[in-house]
């Protein structure tokens, strides 16, 4: 194709969208929401699994967790073992905790659950538990026989689960420890993270825990933070070939194993919705496009007869449909940015927390090759035929 | 010198399982610079004849040389090139782009020839055809007569050497007709391009230097 013939159909193309304004318009517009919509729904199902994902190791697992090797109770020698991974490049925090199986008396109820004694400081430096208080306050290191319920406990000690009520700050509970010990706790702080694990358990301080259950300088499990939480297969992979620990070391996917099974769902529910949005969209744009180039055979035959080759026509139709799509997907990019800022400025609320929409680079270049090459095909093949076809016959609408 | 020629040239449109036979076998003789009437009675042939020299349909049988080439053999594309540079056209129902104002009309072919001065070009042809002032009027905004002089502009764009006019007056008015006979006439007698005109009207025809009369696909008369 010559210069002056890329000319030719750049002129005509440029004036045949600025003279059909509003025809070209609605056909930006369809492609714009198109876009959006085939975007907006899997950034939502993409945001509810970065937050289910993130409620794990932001209140429950951290990025690593080492337990006890297999068959023991717990993990010997914490302290030392703090202070070999606190050598290592890239730890942000380290928090030991014991998980202790208990008994919670409360008035006329009785309820078993699970204690997780923890270093308050430590423990803040891992998780974000802390800005998670929905009432009263968090646990000191100096904090004795003082306790933090998760939201799901504080409402089932005082009636039906769901009814809103809750334990009273200060009010005292009874715990019975697996050696038979009972102590009584005044409740500092009540939490909710959105996690049902952690909204289930109490916490008390570790050393209280230690004391009572009389095992000093151990720990159920100790978790790790990095300073990025990309680095975690890396980071438990060092840790295995240096052999700090003989503990078991688990990332916090493969510590919350069940959330792969989640995640693979989430990922088949949004190829689904994409799949079959992209299939019904694409139909929409091919028809409508296919439609508009099927009523231009009388132009391209005049087109034909004043000299342009079919190849000439052909770049007149696909610079047009090529524009057009490009300023659709700006459109609609412009219109999903604006969503997105909105809810991330005003998060979606869920019983698991603010939920952000997540936009996936990749299928926005799925998105927009698919709504690209569908419009130029639905454009090309019409053309390729009336181009194909006499011009006679086309000239008289034939 | 002889600037189209035809050679038994036949065409058979087919309409559904009836075969018609719109040309059979006409044999015709134009020479550079000549204003040629072809007329006939309605499925005389005259429009078929039209589009085979004007390289818009291929013949059942026959050939179209112009200016002594032998165009059977053309591709599709070199075809294409051929109207652009030698062959202007003039429909009965102007064919203009909507979407084009008067003057891009005129200049589109000139861009894909890649003439240079492509619009002063073009306004200056506008003039020549009598409309300096209405050239950036979209083909909507002018009358009948007025849509037809841009389609003569525009065919005369990039200096064809033949131009050809498929019943051009058809839908105007006797008055706006003879001025664009006239036209026609000047376009042949000054800048010496051949023109082939469609027409069943007596008076203009008495304009043309010569008659060809199409009667049942065949030449039944040709002269002055």
């Amino acid at each position: 194709m010559s210069v002056d013939s890329f000319k030719a159909a750049l002129f005509y193309a440029y004036k045949d969208i600025l003279k059909n304004k509003k025809f070209f318009s609605l056909i930006i517009l369809i492609i714009a929401f198109t876009f959006a919509n085939l975007l907006f729904i899997p950034a939502i199902i993409d945001g509810k699994k970065y937050r289910f994902e993130a409620n794990i190791y932001e209140f429950q697992t951290s990025h690593i967790v080492i337990l006890p090797e297999e068959g023991e109770e717990f993990i010997e020698n914490v302290a030392q073992l703090e202070k070999k991974l606190f050598n290592m490049p890239g730890v942000e925090g380290i928090s030991p905790r014991l998980t202790i199986p208990i008994t919670i008396l409360y008035k006329e109820k009785y309820i078993s659950y699970i204690a997780k004694g923890i270093h308050p400081d430590k423990e803040s430096r891992i998780t974000d538990i802390v800005s998670k208080i929905v009432a009263g306050n968090y646990l000191t290191e100096r904090s004795r026989e003082e306790i933090l319920l998760g939201r799901k406990i504080a409402d089932e000690l005082v009636g039906t689960s769901g009814d809103g009520k809750l334990v009273e700050l200060g009010e005292k509970v009874t715990l019975v420890f697996p050696n038979g010990v009972r102590k009584e706790y005044k409740v500092k702080g009540i939490l909710s993270t959105g996690n049902p694990e952690v909204d289930g358990s109490v916490f008390i301080n570790l050393n209280d825990a230690q004391s009572t259950l009389e095992i000093g300088n151990k720990a159920s499990e100790v978790s790790i933070r990095l300073n990025r939480l990309e680095d975690t297969t890396t980071f438990k992979f060092n840790l295995l070939k240096l052999g700090i620990t003989d503990g078991e070391v688990k990332s916090w996917s493969e510590y919350a194993y069940w959330i792969q099974d989640y995640s693979k769902a989430f990922e088949v529910i949004t190829r689904i919705i994409s799949i079959a949005g992209a299939t019904a969209s694409g139909v929409v744009i091919a028809i409508i496009v296919y439609i508009n180039t099927e009523q231009k055979k009388r132009k391209i035959a005049i087109l034909r007869a004043i000299g342009f080759r079919s190849e000439d026509i052909m770049i007149i139709f696909i610079l047009e449909i090529t524009i057009l799509v490009v300023i659709g997907l700006i459109v609609g990019y412009s219109f999903l940015s604006f969503l997105i800022g909105y809810f991330s400025t005003n998060p979606i609320k869920m019983p698991t927390g603010d939920l952000i929409p997540i936009l996936d680079t990749k299928l926005i270049f799925e998105v927009s090759l698919l709504l690209l090459s569908t419009s130029l095909l639905a454009t090309i093949l019409p053309v390729y035929i009336a181009s194909k076809r006499s011009i006679v016959e086309n000239l008289r609408g034939e | 010198m002889i600037a189209v020629k035809t050679q038994g040239l036949e065409k058979t449109y087919e309409l559904g399982k009836v075969k018609v036979q719109a040309l059979k076998g006409v044999d015709i003789e134009v020479n550079k610079g000549e204003f040629v009437a072809i007329t006939g009675a309605s499925g005389s042939g005259k429009t078929t004849l039209l589009n085979l020299i004007g390289l818009l349909d291929r013949p059942t049988r026959g050939k179209v040389l112009l200016w002594d080439v032998d165009t059977s053999h053309l591709t599709e594309s070199e075809r294409a090139r051929m109207r652009l540079r030698g062959i202007g056209f003039v429909f009965q129902f102007f064919n203009l782009f909507d979407e084009l104002r008067a003057i891009e009309n005129v200049m589109l072919p000139m861009v894909l020839f890649g003439k240079k001065d492509a619009r002063k070009r073009a306004r200056e042809l506008l003039s020549t055809v009598g409309l300096k002032n209405l050239e950036l009027r979209y083909p909507s905004e002018l009358s009948g007569g007025e849509q037809q002089r841009v389609a003569i502009a525009r065919a005369l764009a990039n200096e064809p050497d033949l131009l050809l006019a498929d019943e051009p007056t058809g839908n105007l008015d006797s008055g706006t007709a003879l001025s664009l006979v006239e036209l026609f006439r000047e376009i042949s007698q000054n800048l010496g391009v051949t023109i082939l005109m469609v027409t069943h009207e007596i008076e203009l025809v008495s304009r043309a230097d010569r008659v060809i009369k199409l009667k049942d696909g065949l030449v039944v008369e040709s002269g002055q």
